[in-house]
């Protein structure tokens, strides 16, 4: 019954699961999310590609041992003014990357603002990365990385510093998302009990109703 | 710069905090409370429904109790779409059997559904086709009287339907007549049973009369007008309004965004969000240079929802978020999109001066229409009609230009021919004058036709044939006096022989009787010997005595072809009883045939001969003559086809 789901579909491997994540993007305007999507997506940077029409909403899959990670990627808009819209985008979300300029330290006030209102109001179980973007202009760097870091021990958040120019470290935190996010577990009550469809263990998902409807 | 956006940075958070002050985030949609104190205050307030519904039944001869139009408005249309429902639902007992038949008013609709979808079900089979019918019967009947009863608010409803998906999800996984499907198919067929069900449920659920959604729509619809002013600018969106491409995308994203109304299931609603969505990401790649990220796509958004004013929007959007599959909301591209449109909405709604970075007083001019900013939507799109027209017409002109000045290249030289074409005629003329001095004669062309006379008389050589007439007996005083266009006459009987050839036999077969041997040729040879004549006169007069002399030649064998006729004795002398009377046999029905149709038109015949002799008084006099010789003619050609016919 657990394996039923695994070979039906088409291009799943035989005994691998398939879990499909909601992955949120935030950051200020500019300090390159839709970047850090495209290099980890399409493996490109400034290249401009005819194809790629979007970084808004963007899907990307990765393998993990026996699993396979498929990331729904929603970006938001950075600007202040829509920073008030931004809880209707991680409703649901699973995972959430909030990504500052390591050149721009305001970019990291806006970011721990993020990380606090995710732990807040997202789901209890979000898995949240900080990224540190921008990471190959060292020269004009104003955050350090240790204090990002220990930022980040503090709040229990995954952290890396990426440079999606360069792609330093853009395919690793997406891994690193992918391995700390529960693979058969059922979901907590967070309300977003049919976003996430594991066809995995879906059955025991669908009996769990969400209290706060 | 920066600080101005500073200001506008955060929202209070007491602002975002639940208004019943426990610690809670509160929700605009739940009128700024959490969700806990939202249902207990929802809770209440139908419990005070319920009261107040008592004491109206209390009440009822006096509706005049109502306060508030709207509210009697909503309790009216409630009662009609149950009498409605009653209609509705009175077939369903009788003919159970169908599954369509069972949702009254939308039964075409469902049964597009349902043909859109054959290609499914011819892959499924017919027993998950019954399946899923009873699943949707079933949840159309609950959902129907939950709706029924007036206290069953539409948040309920809604969580009916999310549960019928889940229901159904589950069910797809464990009843044994849907495995071995693929999780493809199991989806489409979700997605059938929420199409099918709310396409026949769409005129319960869309925008019903117990929710505010109406006057939802039309505050949003009205504060959009308010805000038409607002232009790409004010919202930080990078949309170039010059550009012709660009505003076709517009355009068109306008246009799939007003579709949305026009639709009934959630999903085509969703649809319509998700290819509007896609223009304006691909219009935004087209004016950034580059892929759309959110911070490109949010703007340009709203910007469109702006522009398009969609009708009963706020009522789309709840529809699809209470009766859309959850699972297709919180995830997936259209899902995404969906949201984008929910934010855009929200910020429309919320939109205050700091929104938009500018001062409060500018703000509250422009809303209230004091001032209308310069660069707006609107007079770009002017200046560019505007502009679009004169480049329009500026190739127009180009084109137009390049054709006259063709025109006026040929006039020219249409021009300098005519010229040279009057010089040179005068020169021609001049120089004929020199050439051909002109010379008055006195008239002399009565003198010419008598000189011609005697040239004529001079004419020897046609009397050459008397030669020939000293064989023949009866033509010789006749031919020599006649002119050769009397001479063609027998010679027609030569070149048509074919279709003489009846003619004559049936002369000399029916010879006893004269006068239609006589009167026969005569019409026959007048008939066509007269247009003969006149065709070889104009054509080839020349020739025509040779001709004549053919046949004179071979008519001058014919009376010394007893030789031929002879043999043709001795050679059949037994069947001679036989040949004389198969001979005349064949002929006799053909001699009683023609001659009664000769009989009938031999008069008419005559007339007709009459007539023409009339019409050519010229013919008229060698009339006798020609008859004669036809007759000769005749008998000539009778015996060569009595020869012929011994001979085959």
């Amino acid at each position: 019954m657990a394996n039923k789901a695994g070979p039906q579909r088409p291009n799943g491997t035989a005994q691998a699961k398939i879990c499909q994540f909601k992955l949120v993007l935030l950051g200020e305007s500019a300090v390159g999310k839709s970047s850090l999507v495209l290099r980890f997506v399409k493996g490109q940077f400034h290249e401009y590609q005819e194809s790629t029409i979007g970084a808004a909403f963007l899907t990307q899959t990765v393998c993990l041992d026996d699993t396979t990670v498929k990331f729904e990627i929603w970006d938001t808009a950075g600007q202040e003014r829509y920073h008030s819209l931004a809880p209707m985008y991680y409703r649901g979300a699973q995972a959430a990357i909030v990504v500052y300029d390591v050149t721009n330290q305001d970019t990291f006030g806006r970011a721990k603002t993020w990380v606090k209102e995710l732990q807040r109001q997202a789901s209890p179980n979000i898995v949240i990365a900080l990224a540190g973007n921008k990471a190959d202009l060292a020269n004009k760097r104003c955050v350090e990385y240790e204090e990002a870091q220990a930022y980040a021990e503090e709040n229990g958040l995954l952290f890396m510093e990426t440079s999606a120019k360069t792609g330093t470290n853009v395919n690793e935190i997406f891994l690193a998302i992918a391995k700390k996010l529960p693979k058969s577990e059922t979901i907590g009550g967070s309300g977003s009990g049919q976003g996430r469809r594991l066809v995995e263990s879906d059955t025991t998902a669908k009996t769990s109703t969400s209290c706060c409807k | 710069m920066y600080t101005l956006k500073k200001a506008s940075l955060r929202i209070d958070e007491s602002y975002l905090k639940c208004k019943n002050g426990c610690d809670y985030y509160g929700n605009e949609e739940w009128g700024g409370y959490c969700s806990k104190c939202h249902w207990e205050r929802k809770k209440e307030a139908r419990l005070e429904v319920v009261e107040r519904g008592a004491l109206k039944e209390k009440q009822q001869q006096s509706p005049l109790g109502f306060a508030k139009f709207e509210e009697k408005k909503r309790y009216q249309s409630d009662k009609k779409a149950k009498l409605l429902k009653v209609f509705a639902k009175s077939p369903n007992s009788k003919d159970r059997g169908k599954p369509e038949s069972l949702f009254g008013p939308e039964t075409g609709e469902a049964e597009a559904v349902h043909a859109e979808y054959q290609e499914l079900f011819s892959k499924v089979g017919a027993k998950v086709e019954t399946d899923i019918h009873k699943c949707i019967r079933s949840f159309y009947k609950k959902l129907l009287s939950d709706a029924e009863n007036p206290l069953t608010s539409i948040d309920e409803l809604s969580e009916r339907a999310q549960n019928f998906y889940q229901i159904l999800t589950a069910r797809l996984d464990e009843e044994n007549c849907y495995r071995g499907l693929s999780s493809e198919e199991k989806e489409q067929l979700i997605d059938y049973a929420e199409k099918y069900a709310m396409t026949c449920l769409y005129r319960i659920l869309f925008c019903p009369a117990t929710t505010t959604d109406e006057d939802k729509d039309l505050y949003i619809q009205k504060r959009i007008r308010q805000l038409n002013w607002v232009s790409a600018k004010h919202l930080d969106c990078g949309i170039d309004e010059t550009s012709t491409e660009v505003h076709d995308l517009v355009y068109s994203s306008i246009t799939e965004l007003l579709g949305m109304d026009s639709t009934k299931a959630p999903q085509d609603k969703l649809g319509c969000v998700m290819r509007c969505c896609r223009k304006i990401l691909h219009l935004m790649q087209k004016c950034v240079g580059g892929p759309t990220s959110a911070d490109d796509f949010l703007p340009a958004l709203i910007f469109v929802v702006l522009k398009a004013n969609p009708a009963r929007l706020k009522s789309n959007i709840n529809y699809v978020t209470r009766f859309c599959n959850a699972s297709k909301l919180m995830s997936g591209e259209g899902g995404y999109y969906f949201t984008n449109l929910c934010c855009a909405v929200s910020f429309i709604e919320n939109l205050t001066y700091e929104s938009l970075n500018m001062p409060e007083d500018e703000f509250n001019q422009y809303m209230s229409g004091k001032i209308i900013p310069s660069g707006t939507w609107e007079s770009a799109l002017i200046m560019c009609e505007g502009m679009h027209l004169i480049n329009e017409n500026l190739t127009i002109f180009g084109d137009l230009r390049k054709r006259h000045a063709a025109i006026m290249m040929e006039i020219e030289a249409l021009k300098d021919e005519m010229i040279k074409f009057q010089d040179e005629m005068l020169e021609r003329v001049s120089d004929l004058r020199e050439n051909v001095p002109l010379e008055l004669r006195p008239i002399r062309e009565p003198m010419d036709i008598d000189a011609e006379d005697p040239a004529i008389a001079d004419l020897p050589p046609p009397l050459s044939p008397q030669i020939v007439e000293e064989r023949v007996q009866q033509p010789r005083p006749r031919s020599p006096r006649q002119d050769s266009p009397e001479w063609q006459i027998p010679s027609y009987p030569d070149e048509a022989l074919v279709t003489v050839n009846y003619d004559i036999d049936l002369s000399d077969l029916s010879g006893g009787e004269a006068s239609q041997a006589d009167d026969q040729p005569m019409h026959h040879s007048l008939d066509t010997g007269s247009v003969a004549s006149l065709d070889l006169f104009r054509t080839s007069p020349p020739p025509l005595p040779p001709s004549n002399l053919s046949l004179l030649d071979s008519n001058q064998i014919s009376p010394s072809l007893p030789s031929p006729i002879k043999p043709l004795q001795s050679s059949s002398s037994p069947y001679q009883g036989f040949s004389s009377q198969g001979w005349q046999i064949p002929s006799i029905p053909c001699d009683t045939g023609t001659s009664c149709f000769e009989e009938r038109s031999q008069k008419h015949l005559h007339e007709q001969g009459q007539q023409q002799l009339q019409h050519q008084p010229v013919q008229q006099n060698n009339v006798p003559a020609q008859d004669q010789e036809n007759s000769l003619g005749v008998k000539i050609l009778g015996n060569t086809l009595e020869a012929l016919d011994s001979l085959l």
